[in-house]
């Protein structure tokens, strides 16, 4: 019973305790900082060589097509914590 | 394209009974009733008002021409909305709470309110309230531009540019002064959900000009070669740049601050957020096909200014069948309603922010001076807008590189409480005058880094050191401490 509160206190539906879900929502804050950052890092084709000729994915380049993948992921990692999220008091 | 004079003129005349019903269900003639609409925005009002302010003349115009020129690099674009959307987390939900407490109005009064009794936080809060003006003022000329530039293309220059720009002006004024948020708020839903459809039709209809995606992107790959190369190392340190700058800068609008003060309430703010992020990206990725499909089907020779690459295309479609006229007039609609939502929010917050930002303290009851400022305002706006010579693109650059030098004074303030005012003010002046000057040295990037994120950078560094001196002294006031 406890994991399953503590299931849906995690993603935000239940709060069990406030104490508990205002530092899961840090934590999950905090990841969320860290996820955003990551793939801002990998939108970008620092790891490939300049001037390259890439595979083409569905017409498009590769790298182009990672950029796009990091930007909606991005997006939708903001949009729930947005969803879930709860204004300080 | 056949006049669509008659349109504009339908679309004006549709937006003169909202402001009037707005004026109707104004409460009161206080700052608050007609800067903030009481805190009375529902989550579908305000969803569209902030998409439809954010989505301006500069997004679509500036970025589909830039799309077109750079090519498969300026998915970027997509990147500065995901990056600018989630900056937002770090303002909200310290913010919000504290704005409805203290009944903020301007982004001055949080600044009021965390340098309490200081004269040095009357100066940063004057120096800020300059730069936000700036910043603006650059943003509402770029959104006169752009509709002088639509206007004249509309009707092959029988409007010319600049009678375009003076009565787009006239217009906004009017009906900002009349119904205050209230109505910018309820034009924006109407405007929000033409820019949506144009947009949609205006993808759907060059869709039709490939059998598929694939094809789309090999006739662009075809066309520019080079597009599909990956970037060089200046080019993604600019990528970079701009995706810092846009994390760091858009977090700051007035505009947007003052609809996070506005909502009726938190969970209806971050809904509206938790949408527009997705619904950002998703537009930045449809303005970004357009400027890609513009490479097949665009000869570069025709266009002389990356401006006018959508209204190109939408003269191309128009020339293609009568559903296609009536569709690009319509979608012609769309960028105009882009232009116009960001241009009343605009000169609704500058108006604002002149008036109670610059005084020790406002007159918050009576309306009697904010319609003159609106005119004086627009009046000069408008007098540099008739300058034709500069592109959408580079001032919405330097708008971002102001704003970013802001950006302690609220973010980090906002979090880190125990600093007074002195060392975000010697920042700010130190980051301004290291920015400014290197804009009239002509230096607009340190190795691919713009000058504004290095501005930031030198702005923190004298927080900081200045702190270590501030950091045991005693200071009135503290709102912590209190």
């Amino acid at each position: 019973m406890r994991f399953i509160l503590h299931g849906l206190d995690w993603i935000g539906i239940r709060i069990a305790d406030k104490k508990l879900q205002t530092m899961k929502y840090n934590n999950i804050r905090r990841l969320y900082y860290l996820a955003v950052f990551l793939l801002m890092a990998v939108s970008v084709p620092w790891y490939r060589t300049p001037g390259q000729e890439t595979e083409l994915i569905r017409g498009f380049p590769d790298w182009v097509v990672i950029a796009f993948g990091c930007y909606f992921t991005i997006a939708t990692l903001n949009m729930l914590l947005w969803f879930f999220s709860r204004t300080e008091r | 394209m056949i006049s669509p004079l008659w349109l504009i003129t339908t679309y004006f005349c549709l937006l003169i009974p909202l402001c009037v019903m707005a004026r109707r269900a104004s409460r009161n003639g206080s700052a608050i009733d007609h800067y903030l609409a009481s805190r009375s925005l529902s989550f579908f009002v305000l969803f569209l008002t902030l998409f439809a302010t954010c989505l301006s003349g500069n997004t679509l115009m500036g970025h589909c021409g830039q799309a077109y020129y750079a090519g498969f690099v300026w998915v970027l674009c997509a990147g500065l909305w995901a990056a600018s959307m989630g900056s937002f987390h770090l303002l909200v939900p310290k913010m919000r709470p504290l704005a409805v407490r203290h009944n903020f109005v301007t982004p001055g009064d949080w600044l009021r309110f965390r340098f309490p009794g200081q004269k040095s936080g009357c100066w940063l809060r004057q120096l800020t309230a300059f730069c936000l003006c700036v910043a603006m003022g650059n943003f509402l000329f770029s959104q006169l531009k752009a509709a002088g530039e639509i206007m004249a293309l509309m009707t092959n220059d029988q409007i010319s540019y600049e009678l375009g720009v003076i009565l787009f002006a006239v217009v906004i004024l009017v009906y900002d002064s009349l119904g205050g948020l209230r109505a910018v708020a309820w034009t924006d839903v109407f405007q929000g959900l033409i820019i949506l459809l144009g947009l949609l039709l205006l993808v759907i209809w060059l869709g039709g000009q490939s059998d598929n995606l694939a094809q789309f992107g090999e006739q662009v790959t075809s066309h520019k070669p080079e597009a599909a190369l990956v970037p060089d190392r200046a080019a993604q340190i600019k990528w970079v740049s701009l995706l810092l700058m846009a994390y760091m800068s858009v977090v700051i609008y007035p505009q947007s601050m003052q609809r996070i003060f506005a909502a009726s309430s938190h969970k209806v703010l971050n809904r509206s957020f938790g949408l527009m992020s997705i619904l950002g990206v998703g537009s930045s990725a449809l303005v970004l096909v357009i400027g890609w499909c513009a490479i097949s089907m665009v000869d570069p020779n025709v266009i002389h200014n990356r401006d006018q690459v959508l209204p190109y295309i939408l003269e191309l479609w128009a020339q293609s069948s009568t559903f296609g006229r009536l569709a690009a007039n319509l979608t012609l609609l769309a960028v105009f309603a882009a232009i116009m939502s960001t241009a009343d929010s605009l000169l609704l917050t500058l108006v604002s922010i002149f008036k109670h930002d610059f005084v020790l303290a406002s007159d918050r009851q009576t309306l009697s001076k904010d319609y003159w400022i609106a005119i004086v305002v627009m009046g000069i706006i408008t007098a540099f807008a008739l300058n034709r010579d500069i592109t959408l693109w580079r001032l919405l650059e330097f708008k971002l590189e102001l704003l970013i030098q802001c950006f302690p004074t609220f973010v980090i303030a906002l979090h880190y409480r125990r600093l007074p005012a002195q060392p975000y003010l010697a920042g700010l002046v130190c980051g301004l005058v290291f920015l400014i000057a290197s804009l009239v040295c002509g230096i607009t990037s340190f190795g691919g880094l713009s000058a504004g994120l290095v501005g930031l950078a030198v702005n923190l560094m004298v927080i900081f050191i200045v702190s270590r001196w501030c950091r045991n002294r005693e200071w009135p006031g503290n709102p912590v401490a209190d």
